[in-house]
């Protein structure tokens, strides 16, 4: 059963485009939001399991520069009209 | 995908233009109830069926979560509370007579009395009234963009107006007080339909089913507008015989007199290539085009009812065009293309309108205790809510938030969120900008 995750992230001073084509080349993010507010960016992310949401988490998305505090939060249900 | 559901709206808008030109012919062999009463009943049997059919196969040959025939009734007596608090069925019935029958007779009388190109004024009317009535009722702001369009629709009726009045002078008759009259009904009507049809509303089971059965949307869709057609049909013979009861004659009398002894040989008429068409690229086609969109819409930007409103120009555009080409209605040829030309402007202002006032939030929300059961589907049912994640870690809920504009938004979070006890804290995050990756 998929896993559906966002992570919304705040970002250091002028990085957004870069962190932006950073996160474009992951291919399980399906949607990137950028926010006015307590974050910069809200990552939408869809993962097989938890473990590999773990490994895009710390191999990848922990890794780009410019990410300066993230919070990562796995939706259970989903509701859409 | 969102691309390809706006091209649906486009090509529903374009086969709804061959309205006029189809039953123009017509006119002069049989009654204008006759053509109307062939349309809906046809087509809205077909649509009933098509949806009875989704129903059935969704329950026989998917693992979708069921449509129960206990489900449509609920559906059929679920009160709107948008709509007077009225059962849906009573909401559909409302829609069906008063928003298509009647828009339709006198639609077609206008066009009969007058030409396609007068009639077009009628819709452009509709356009203003509603902004008027949307106005009226706080529900949407006039902004530079929205004053341009309606000026521009205002100046486009004036020079169609004159356009009108010219050519039926030409031919010797002249556009009389009860054309005109016919005229500002459908523009009455069809201002009522693009009311009444945005108010529908879900009820709580629904929109549970809709989450675990996506298909649910599309026969749901189909079955509201095949009632709407098929009661606003039988409430047309109570008109009809209330008309023919009064004791002053209309031209809706001796339609209606002609109507009934068409009567006995309807399949007749139904046989005629112009009627087929009406019914199958004018009716079918388009409404299942624009229901499959509705139920497949997932914008990242505007709202399937936003593109809707800004592609509804492409209707009376289509039908002016056709009417000057295929009928050979009076036009002078510079002027059509003035015409057409302040209309796409019109099209590309309203868009713009739409675009430039469109709000986008994230919503944090934090629920008291034992409110998670409840709430989420709660909150899908206001207006401007369209997705509702329930998430583990500092927050409750994630929602995501789409308005017309900021005063939208700020009811629904002053006057619907805060308003909830369930509700503890609201974080809002505006979206500056969405990038859709993968499908």
């Amino acid at each position: 059963m998929p896993l559906k995750a966002i992570i919304l992230c705040k970002l250091g001073i002028s990085v957004i485009e870069k962190v932006i084509e950073e996160l474009k080349k992951i291919p399980q993010i399906k949607q990137i939001m950028s926010l006015t507010g307590e974050y910069d960016i809200l990552i939408e992310i869809i993962t097989e399991t938890s473990e590999e949401l773990y490994e895009i988490f710390a191999k990848k998305i922990d890794l780009i520069e410019g990410i300066k505090m993230s919070n990562t939060h796995v939706v259970m249900k989903s509701w859409e009209k | 995908m969102a691309n390809k559901l706006i091209f649906h709206i486009l090509l529903a808008n374009i086969l709804w233009s061959f309205v006029p030109i189809l039953a123009y012919p017509l006119f002069n062999e049989v009654s204008i109830l006759s053509i109307i009463f062939l349309r809906f009943f046809i087509s809205g049997i077909v649509l009933l069926i098509i949806a009875l059919i989704l129903i059935v196969y969704n329950n026989r040959f998917t693992k979708n979560e069921k449509i129960s025939l206990k489900l449509i009734l609920h559906f059929l007596k679920h009160k709107n509370k948008r709509f007077f608090r009225a059962r849906n069925i009573s909401y559909f019935t409302a829609i069906g007579f008063f928003g298509i029958i009647l828009q339709l007779i006198f639609f077609f009388l206008t066009i009969k009395l007058t030409s396609i190109t007068f009639t077009i004024i009628g819709f452009l009317l509709s356009i203003v009234i509603i902004a008027i009535y949307e106005k009226s009722t706080f529900s949407e702001k006039f902004d530079v963009f929205k004053v341009i369009y309606i000026i521009i629709l205002v100046f486009t009726s004036i020079l169609i107006l004159e356009v009108a009045i010219t050519g039926s002078l030409i031919i010797g008759s002249p556009i009389s007080l009860n054309a005109t009259i016919y005229m500002i009904l459908f523009s009455v009507s069809i201002s009522f339909l693009y009311i009444a049809i945005n108010k529908d509303t879900l009820s709580k089971i629904e929109a549970e089913l809709i989450n675990k059965n996506k298909l649910y949307k599309v026969p749901r869709s189909l079955l509201k507008i095949s009632i709407s057609f098929l009661t606003g049909i039988f409430l047309m013979f109570i008109f009809l015989t209330i008309i023919l009861i009064l004791p002053f004659e209309t031209d809706i009398t001796q339609e209606a007199l002609l109507f009934f002894s068409e009567l006995q040989n309807i399949s007749s008429i139904l046989l005629r290539w112009e009627i087929q068409l009406l019914v199958i690229f004018s009716t079918i086609i388009p409404y299942i085009l624009v229901y499959f969109a509705n139920a497949n819409w997932r914008s990242t930007s505007l709202t399937y009812s936003q593109w809707n409103s800004i592609l509804n120009l492409i209707d009376p555009m289509g039908s002016l065009i056709l009417a000057v080409l295929l009928v050979n209605e009076y036009f002078p040829i510079e002027i059509l293309i003035i015409t057409i030309f302040l209309l796409v402007i019109a099209i590309i202002i309203r868009h713009a309108h739409e675009t430039k006032n469109l709000v986008q939030a994230i919503l944090l929300i934090n629920l008291e205790k034992g409110a998670m059961e409840n709430i989420p589907v709660k909150l899908l049912k206001y207006n401007g809510i369209f997705q509702v994640n329930s998430i583990t870690g500092t927050h409750d809920l994630i929602l995501n938030v789409k308005t017309n504009n900021i005063r939208e938004f700020y009811y629904l979070i002053n006057n619907r969120l805060r308003t909830l006890s369930e509700i503890i804290n609201i974080k809002i995050l505006f979206i500056n900008k969405i990038i859709e990756l993968q499908p």
